[in-house]
């Protein structure tokens, strides 16, 4: 849960959602594993009542309609009431009649029916477009609380291999769904259906209420005869939207459509024709998913032609009956009118609308809940006592990182959970000690790192350089604590990061990635995302060579009003600003990926010197290709094969006239030439 | 481009536009989903009839009547729910079918468009985002216009009845008007503003989407902002939400105010027709039953009014203009390109403004790319370079000033015919997730499938050994959220993007945006050492190839037949690398703080450098 890492968050409302959520998830997840038993159970011939609650709690329906309170209390309540008073009022409305009818047979005054019929009549209408309102709303609500559910459920794990993962991916392409409406409608509408649906079930039941006070049998009869199409036609409307190839069709259909129509591909498209080609696979695999759909929903002849049958039958056997009374006298005018509308406005308890509406938005919530705990799993951290975490719902107070704790090594942690409590230390910066570390990714099992030691002096800055794939960037990925070693250990100052609170240990790094990220908010946000003084984020944009690269509420975004987007460049000083104005807030070990990729000449040579100056005593780690700019650095490693095979200072490495010096020439005899009669002494 | 910038087209244009479409997607269908859709409305409507029957049989004590009444109803039950639900069958196919080509024809105009004008504008974005969103419910627009044909024929079979008991009752058709008008005028306030909270919506997605992202979520746990960026989501959400509730209550509230009216006077006249008792029980059930019936109808007209009203013609109004757009660019399309290059490029007199921005990004470019050479671009960042770039691709044209192309105007060229002799690599190139030889092989489609053409693009990008090493060779599935899909280094990835610009074998103009910044240094030289001579070859033979290159390496540019120095959106030098050396301007200012950089001591960068 978020909520766990934040260290110190006032209790707000959303965290404490955020920890309800967590508790319900749970107790979904429990529910399906009880339903699951529970069939296991009745297989074998005992049938405990216990059993009938979890299968109906396991449903997804039932999840739908209990997550609607979440959405918005008010609104949840106000959607009841009025399916409730929109399905009773017909029913009224029938009896008003019936009572209006007698008194115009009876010659007495209509005058008492008639306004009953008038009230209930004009309140019938009038609710109507308040409902169409609050369902909308609802929906709205409601698909706001799944987007929120959702960036908790990815946000929350501390790693990031959920979010790299393959089967996740697609659960998470399924469950936006109500978003999207590929398969059902977006979510907004999709509530104002389920209401019309169980508006009209009420109907239908209102008037099987009605038509008891005929005789006891006819409601039976007939609102059996109704209520058995859902289960004659029941395989129509299930449609398992999980199974491995909707969910691929799915998948495949949300790729090409966002790369035919989003900015991210434009240029390449463009430029090599590929407009078409993309349309045709978007096409091809939009088309299977609906192809899938109608296949498994579409209407058995069999089962259709028993239900008509049965509906036939049904309905005969009751109006005949009423007829035979009518004719015999037994049943009066009024109430023969009131019964025969009971019969009729039974039917809408049928199958229709509402098996269409509420499967496809009950799956996407329930595919949203489960989300959370599947991301937990794959994407939290085993190492240590954080493997508390994985215990979802626990209450979102401050972790007390000082606690006393059983073990020596509990005493070292708190140690440096004290620090860090404490806030900036005067920045001295932590020593980063890779032991023997060997890495694969989860999904790849060649390794990426192995028997990897490497030692970051506190306070000092040390290059990686290397090839491309030599694991530069998988290493600085440990050091964040986004991956676990699969072998070996990284201690900072001692201790083992898998021991240390993670989020006091983020918060003591800043890092700047490759594919930094990009935020379409002001530029204030972009340097600050939690906050500074103007003056901090002023300085960190004057450190980063950005000062007046726009004024700090500009959006850095087209298409936005007063927004303008930035080259590369200069975003890539925003990022830098972004790291700087960190620093300048207490984080004390500065990673840089490749922070100068994009900088022009004059750029590049300068915000060396910057950044250096800027975090000068923090522990830096800088990855570039950039020898240029790595010579800068105290100490430089080269790294191949996943392991170190060069470490030393600049001279110490050319003077070794190894892997270091060969680059680093290589690069250098790029400038080399005639024309410099100063020469560069190599 | 002036007449796409402006509104959006008519409406009677664009409704009869989608309705074709409609038609287009399947002919069958549709017949099939309206005549369902007409056949099921008439036993709702006869309901009443029914009733009517059924109560002069009671009353006339006519045994056979009532059990004929009785069992019509029954009928009427069973045969009106069979034909809604095969209805209901017939369009949802239907839409199904429309929805896959709507949306597919609305992705294909997207992505023919040939200049990103409507992705890098505010106004055009905000405009294709609500057009994105509703595409799936412009399918839903044939069902609900069978269903308007189905209400309407209630209505009238409905009015008819009642006028049968006394054609007075027909007036009430006449209060359901302000229902329908106030639904029409409401509905369009609501869209209004809707679409002031676009750009809104449009942050919460995007903010979404970071989060949900795994390249985002590095840095968003390093920095610890998941707290944050959910509550800038929600408040992104909220800034569109809060208005828009608002005047939906409104509408709410006005709707309610008009559907009293009709409301009102139904009530009314049944008052009078009971107080009036001259009709009797059968005539005022009747009234009853069809009277309620009629607003029932009435309502469902109303909503379908506020369907065309909002997204229907909002839909098809924008879709015309992506159409009308996506067309506009072949007219006036008369030259051709030219088989190989002779002179050139030229550019003259070029000027160019984002369109909305307000400073001139290139001013007054006057310029001559010779055929058959490597022509270097530098300056600062936001100097113009990738500007220059996307004009020279026809991405954009000039402002101002002409790009002739051995001396036919590049704005009189199809954009298409003219990439198809382009190609290049992008410093944001994309991250096509395919397998190898889809991924690369896209550079040039006619051979995507075609390994040995791909291997080509390959060995010309120095990418040999990254696909040797990955574990299906061209066949392997790039990117890891896909089945056994490999994930690749940043620099690995733009290995491939370069291995895809360099696919076709004759391109007249081959541009290199920044292709290399995220290589290594080894990399990068042999592969410009390879290039420059496949360069220079290319220059002896038919094409007369030019090659743009962007970089900020000067080791790579100065290797470049011709260097352009863009400086505050003018080209302020031109010349080899030897001339400019010796000019002592901006350029050799420039190379120095980068060579220096590699001479031994050199600890700090010139002054004249901060």
């Amino acid at each position: 849960m978020p909520t766990q890492q934040d260290g110190d968050p006032p209790v707000t409302a959303p965290a404490t959602a955020a920890a309800t959520e967590g508790t319900e998830g749970a107790e979904d997840a429990e529910g399906t594993v009880g339903a699951e038993g529970a069939a296991a159970t009745e297989a074998g011939g005992a049938v405990g009542p216990g059993s009938w609650i979890a299968r109906l709690r396991a449903r997804d329906e039932w999840t739908f309609f209990a997550v609607l309170p979440r959405a918005h209390r008010g609104l949840a309540v106000a959607w009841w009431t009025l399916i409730v008073l929109r399905g009773a009022l017909p029913a009224l409305f029938a009896v008003t009649v019936g009572l209006l009818v007698d008194a115009i047979d009876d010659n007495t005054s209509p005058t008492g029916p008639l306004c009953a019929a008038g009230v209930v009549f004009v309140l019938f209408r009038l609710l109507v477009p308040f409902h169409s309102l609050v369902g909308t709303a609802l929906g709205e609500r409601l698909s706001c609380l799944l987007h929120d559910l959702l960036v908790e459920s990815t946000t929350a794990p501390d790693g990031i291999a959920h979010l790299e993962s393959r089967e996740l991916a697609d659960k998470l392409a399924g469950a936006r769904d109500f978003d999207q409406g590929t398969v059902g409608p977006p979510m907004a509408i999709s509530v104002g259906l389920i209401a019309g649906g169980l508006v009209e079930a009420a109907v239908g039941i209102g008037q099987l209420v009605v038509l008891a006070a005929y005789t006891w049998w006819a409601p039976l009869l007939v609102g059996g005869a109704w209520t058995a199409t859902h289960w004659l036609l029941r395989e129509s409307s299930f449609w398992d939207r999980n199974s491995g190839e909707v969910l691929e069709a799915q998948r495949r259909s949300d790729y090409t459509y966002k790369l035919a129509v989003e900015a991210a591909a434009a240029k390449e498209l463009r430029i090599f024709g590929l407009g078409g080609w993309v349309v045709d696979q978007f096409t091809a695999n939009r088309r299977r998913l609906v192809e899938l759909r109608w296949e498994t929903t579409r209407l058995k002849q069999r089962p259709l032609r028993w239900t008509i049958l049965l509906l036939v039958a049904a309905n005969g056997l009751v109006l005949w009956s009423l007829a035979r009374d009518a004719v015999s006298g037994a049943v009066g005018t009024g109430e023969v009118v009131v019964f025969a509308q009971a019969v009729v406005g039974a039917s809408a308890i049928a199958f229709g609308g509402l098996n269409w509406a509420l499967p496809p938005a009950a799956g996407s919530v329930a595919a949203v809940l489960a989300l959370g705990p599947a991301m937990a799993e794959t994407g939290g951290l085993a190492g240590g006592d954080r493997g508390a975490k994985a215990a979802p719902g626990t209450e979102p107070a401050p972790r007390p990182t000082a606690e006393p704790g059983p073990t020596t090594e509990r005493g070292v942690e708190s140690a440096v959970g004290a620090e860090t409590a404490v806030g900036v230390k005067a920045a001295v910066g932590a020593e980063v000690r890779f032991r023997g570390v060997g890495f694969h990714y989860p999904t790849d099992s060649r390794p990426v790192l192995s028997g990897l030691d490497l030692t970051v002096e506190a306070g000092r800055s040390l290059a990686i350089v290397g090839l491309n794939g030599a694991g530069k960037t998988t290493l600085v990925k440990l050091l964040c604590g986004l991956y676990e070693p699969t072998h070996g250990t990284i201690e900072v100052d001692g201790t083992g990061l898998h021991r240390l609170d993670l989020t006091a240990w983020r918060r003591r790094v800043t890092a700047v990635f490759q594919d930094f990220n990009r935020y379409e908010l002001p530029l204030r946000a972009n340097v600050a995302p939690l906050g500074a003084p103007d003056e901090v984020v002023g300085v960190a944009l004057a450190d980063a060579g950005a000062a007046d690269l726009a004024g700090l509420d500009t959006v850095l975004a087209a298409g936005y009003e007063g927004g303008r987007d930035l080259s590369g460049g200069q975003w890539q000083r925003v990022a830098v600003a972004r790291a700087l104005c960190a620093v300048r807030q207490g984080a004390e070990v500065v990673v840089l990926d490749e922070p100068t990729a994009q900088l022009d000449v004059r750029g590049e040579a300068e915000i060396f010197d910057r950044i250096l100056k800027a975090t000068e005593g923090c522990t830096t780690v800088l990855i570039s290709h950039r020898f240029s700019t790595v010579r800068h650095a105290d100490r430089i490693c080269v790294l191949e094969d996943g392991r170190v095979a060069e470490l030393g200072t600049h001279d110490e490495l050319m003077a070794a006239r190894g892997r270091y010096r060969e680059m680093f020439d290589l690069q250098a005899s790029r400038f080399d030439s005639e024309e410099e009669s100063d020469g560069i002494v190599l | 481009m002036a007449s796409s910038s402006d509104g959006l087209p008519s409406s009677a244009r664009s409704l009869v536009r989608s309705l074709s479409l409609g038609y287009r997607a399947s002919p069958l269908l549709i017949v099939v989903a309206c005549a369902t859709a007409i056949a099921a409305a008439a036993p709702d409507a006869l309901f009443a009839v029914g009733l009517a029957a059924l109560i002069h049989a009671v009353i006339d004590q006519d045994g056979g009547g009532i059990t004929a009444a009785a069992l019509f109803l029954g009928a009427l039950a069973t045969g009106g729910w069979l034909l809604g639900i095969v209805s209901d069958r017939a369009n949802r196919r239907f839409a199904d079918r429309a929805a896959v080509f709507v949306e597919s024809h609305v992705a294909r105009l997207q992505s023919t468009v040939s200049t990103l004008e409507h992705h890098e504008r505010a106004e055009h974005a905000d405009r294709i985002s609500v057009l994105r969103n509703h595409a799936g419910a412009l399918s839903y627009l044939y069902q609900e216009l069978f269903g308007t044909v189905g209400a309407v024929i209630r209505l009238v079979i409905t009015l008819a009845l009642l006028m049968s008991v006394d054609p007075w009752y027909g007036l009430l058709g006449a209060a359901a008007v302000p229902g329908v008008l106030v639904s029409g005028w409401r509905s369009g306030i609501d869209k209004k503003v809707e679409e002031a909270g676009a750009q809104h919506e449009r942050r919460a997605r995007h903010l979404f989407t970071l989060a949900t992202s795994a390249a985002a979520g590095k840095e968003i746990r390093v920095a610890g902002v998941q707290r944050w960026l959910y509550e800038a989501r929600r408040d992104a959400w909220h800034r569109r939400y809060e208005p828009l509730a608002r005047t939906r209550w409104v509408s709410t509230l006005w709707q309610a105010a008009a559907q009293s009216v009709f409301v009102g006077s139904f009530v009314l006249v049944v008052v009078l027709a009971a107080r009036d008792s001259g009709a009797g029980a059968a005539d005022t059930l009747l009234l009853l039953t069809a009277g309620s019936r009629l607003a029932q109808y009435v309502g469902q007209t109303v909503s379908h009014v506020q369907f065309y009203r909002t997204i229907w013609l909002d839909v098809s109004r924008r879709l015309t203009w992506l159409e009308d757009l996506a067309a506009a660019e072949t007219v006036g399309a008369d030259q051709r390109v030219p088989a190989r290059l002779r002179d050139g490029i030229r550019l003259e007199n070029v000027s160019f403004r984002y369109p909305g921005g307000e400073r001139s990004v290139l001013e007054d470019v006057t310029l001559h790319l010779p055929a058959g050479k490597v022509i270097a671009v530098v300056g600062e960042n936001g100097a113009g370079k990738t500007t220059l770039v996307k004009l020279l691709c026809r991405f954009y044209a000039p402002t101002s000033g002409t790009i002739a192309v051995d001396g036919a105007d590049l704005g009189r060229i199809a954009p298409a015919e003219w990439r198809a002799r382009i190609s290049g690599a992008f410093q944001d190139f994309f991250k096509f997730e395919y397998p190898v030889q889809q991924a690369v092989g896209v550079g040039d489609l006619a051979r995507v499938d075609d390994p040995a053409a791909v291997r080509g693009g390959v060995a010309r990008a120095g990418a040999e050994e990254l696909v040797a090493g990955l574990p299906d060779g061209l066949t392997t599935q790039l990117g890891p959220s896909w089945e056994n899909g490999v994930d690749l280094s940043h620099g690995q990835w733009q290995k491939v993007a370069l291995a895809r610009g360099f696919m076709r074998d004759d391109p007249l103009l081959l541009v290199l945006d920044e292709p290399t910044s995220a290589l290594d240094a080894e990399v990068e030289h042999a592969l410009f050492e390879r290039y420059a001579e496949a360069a220079r070859s290319a220059a002896d033979d038919e094409s007369g190839r030019i090659t743009v290159l962007v970089s900020h390496r000067f080791s790579t540019v100065r290797m470049a037949d011709l260097i352009v120095v863009v400086d505050g959106s003018r080209v302020v030098e031109y010349g080899s690398h030897a001339e400019l050396m010796a000019r002592g301007g901006q350029y050799s200012e420039l190379y120095e703080i980068q060579a220096s950089s590699y001479r031994e001591g050199a600890r700090a960068v010139p002054a004249e450098a901060r």
